[in-house]
């Protein structure tokens, strides 16, 4: 009973994740010969990776851009949870639902639309311009990583907002109760109750949204413009014209161990605080 | 009864799907099939239908959706094709492979009648042999919008200050090229650090002015639509797709501009060579060239051409023109520092 239940999980784990992050790895350490790639062990693709002019600089754009939206995301996500679960009594559920269905339409068309709303001839330069406040559309709003970022915002909060709804949904109503009973401020239940229970949540969809964002490809490559470039378009870029595969499984492997880190060190706060 | 019905038709498919596959070997023999790898477009029924009554034959078209697909089809083997479209860029590459064997020459008269320019290049060619034919040519334009930018044929337009803001350059090593070629920079594919150094620089001072980089076709053709951007280095296709939804644009070339060639390769051990010639004369044939500007639009490699599509076909198209710019066009070749090319694209775009 156990082999049938267990054995297509492992070989789906091996076929799946450790063969092909092994292959990765490998790869990494290859180089590419006439279109050809070589099995030759070198660590040139690391140092071309940290010694090139333009690596470090987008993958300083990346974590830039992770870090900011993981920040706001969680702000707004924490808020918007706390306000569902708290404060909408019976229309909680239908609000919940609400904030579920974006999730079912297509990341690209929840990125591209942005373009739409941003761009010179789209919703908010039309309006200000029908409003009168402006005679020139404003430009700065697209292409650049301020687009960007909001594009991501937009696509994570609910991302943070699910799993805290979650967290804050289990937290017995008479803990909350006994806190202010013996004489806390709302402010206080909420630091010393709420949120240290509710950060698991936080971590969870933090988590989520820094490596996604970190990672991402389609918010960069439709609206970041000329400075816009992230790692993934780099790392796409070697798979494809450049037939660098070698240099692209490094770039990954960087990649995978700074946002590794990230999460070690987000399980270690959630531990700490938690 | 539905069931019944789908069993009763599905057996009598898989039946006839037996049947066939033992005739296939058959017809084989008696007619023959030429198989071809191709673009979507390249294979059309105007040109390939009457090949095929001709000759009695049957053309299995394949289609790719990217170069590197028949790269890789040929580098496992190619054995299922007889003959294949490759890109100038990578014309050098699939012959040195031996991918591709040579061409004879005399088998396809109508080589003699293409564009001298397009028979000697470089892309084709090995140790005095050729291996390819040349069939379509794709000069990378400059699109502008008429309404903002009325006048002017010059490549600095992209650098222009008054357009600020409103310019869009295709995200690919073409760029480099045409932008090299402004310069005054002549081997534009082979590039020294020095030269590679200042063609960034110039892309590095653009930037600030750029709207954003695009790499599909349909993302530049957005960028017009909606505003986004006045001018870009561009395809001939976006700017007639741009035409036909009603947006006022015109385009020019630079000065050179670069442009891709696709040729007809014969794959190495075919077993129909002689049926392979006798296509790749057919497709370079005044009428077939004529066929292929007027119902695809792309630049036909054979300029007799002209007495076989519509006389509008050849103006609106600007062929008259044409002739003098396929003679100065830098014509894509193999980059050799081809990865060290992405990487100043990168870093034009991380400075």
């Amino acid at each position: 009973m156990a082999v049938i239940f267990l054995g297509p999980a492992a070989l789906y784990a091996l076929v799946f994740l450790i063969l092909p992050y092994a292959n990765l790895l490998a790869y990494s350490f290859w180089k590419v010969e006439n279109y050809a790639v070589v099995r030759d062990f070198n660590l040139g693709n690391f140092q071309r990776a940290i010694t090139g002019s333009s690596y470090l600089p987008v993958l300083g754009n990346s974590l830039l851009v992770a870090v900011i939206v993981t920040a706001i995301s969680a702000v707004l996500g924490y808020a918007l949870a706390f306000y569902v679960a708290f404060f909408t009594g019976r229309a909680r559920h239908t609000l919940f639902f609400l904030m579920v269905i974006p999730l079912w339409t297509s990341f690209l068309l929840r990125a591209f639309i942005w373009r739409l709303i941003l761009g010179r001839e789209g919703i908010i330069n039309s309006g200000l311009s029908w409003l009168g406040v402006t005679d020139e559309p404003i430009s700065v709003l697209l292409f650049n990583r301020f687009s960007v970022c909001i594009a991501l915002v937009y696509v994570f909060v609910p991302f943070v907002a699910i799993p805290v709804y979650a967290a804050l949904e289990k937290i017995p109503r008479e803990a909350i109760e006994a806190s202010m009973d013996l004489g806390a401020t709302a402010a206080t239940t909420f630091r010393r109750v709420i949120l240290p229970l509710s950060i698991p949540g936080i971590v969870a969809g933090g988590i989520v949204t820094f490596c996604l964002s970190f990672g991402d490809f389609v918010a960069p490559a439709l609206l970041g413009g000329p400075s816009g470039l992230m790692i993934s378009s780099v790392i796409i870029t070697q798979f494809g014209s450049a037939f660098d595969w070698p240099f692209g499984s490094a770039l990954a492997v960087i990649v995978i161990v700074i946002i590794g880190t990230a999460v070690i060190l987000a399980r270690r706060l959630e531990r700490r605080h938690g | 009864m539905q069931r019944r019905h789908f069993l009763r038709t599905s057996t009598a498919f898989a039946v006839g799907a037996a049947a066939g596959l033992r005739l296939r070997p058959a017809i084989a023999q008696e007619g023959g099939t030429l198989r071809l790898l191709t673009w979507e477009g390249y294979a059309d029924d105007a040109w390939v239908k009457n090949f095929e009554d001709a000759h009695g034959v049957q053309v299995a078209k394949t289609y790719v959706g990217s170069n590197d697909e028949y790269m890789a089809k040929l580098a496992a083997g190619g054995g299922d094709y007889d003959l294949v479209v490759i890109v100038s860029s990578l014309g050098r590459r699939a012959i040195n492979a031996g991918f591709v064997e040579p061409l004879d020459l005399s088998l396809i008269p109508n080589f003699q009648s293409i564009y001298p320019r397009l028979q000697s290049g470089g892309f084709i060619r090995k140790d005095d042999q050729v291996f390819g034919a040349p069939t379509f040519v794709a000069i990378s334009p400059i699109t502008v919008n008429t309404e903002v930018i009325p006048e002017g044929n010059d490549f600095g337009l992209l650098f222009d200050e008054r357009f600020a803001g409103r310019i869009a350059m295709w995200d690919d090593v073409s760029t480099l090229g045409d932008v090299a070629a402004w310069m005054g920079i002549e081997d534009v594919w082979n590039m020294s650090d020095d030269q590679l150094e200042a063609v960034k620089q110039k892309l590095i001072e653009q930037k600030p002015m750029v709207r954003t980089y695009w790499s599909q076709a349909g993302e530049a053709i957005d960028l017009f639509m909606n505003g986004e951007v006045v001018i870009s280095n561009s395809w001939s296709y976006i700017t007639s797709e741009l035409k036909a939804r009603g947006l006022p644009v015109r385009e020019f070339y630079g000065s050179p501009p670069s442009a891709a060639v696709d040729s007809h390769f014969i794959v190495s051990g075919t077993p129909s060579r002689e049926l392979a010639h006798a296509f790749i004369d057919h497709i370079l044939s005044p009428q077939s060239q004529g066929a292929i500007a007027e119902i695809s639009g792309y630049t036909p490699s054979n300029p007799q051409s002209v007495d076989f599509m519509p006389a509008e076909t050849w103006k609106t198209m600007g062929l008259d023109a044409v002739g003098e710019v396929v003679e100065r066009m830098n014509i894509w070749e193999d980059i050799p520092r081809r990865s060290r090319y992405l990487e100043v694209l990168s870093e034009v775009k991380a400075a």
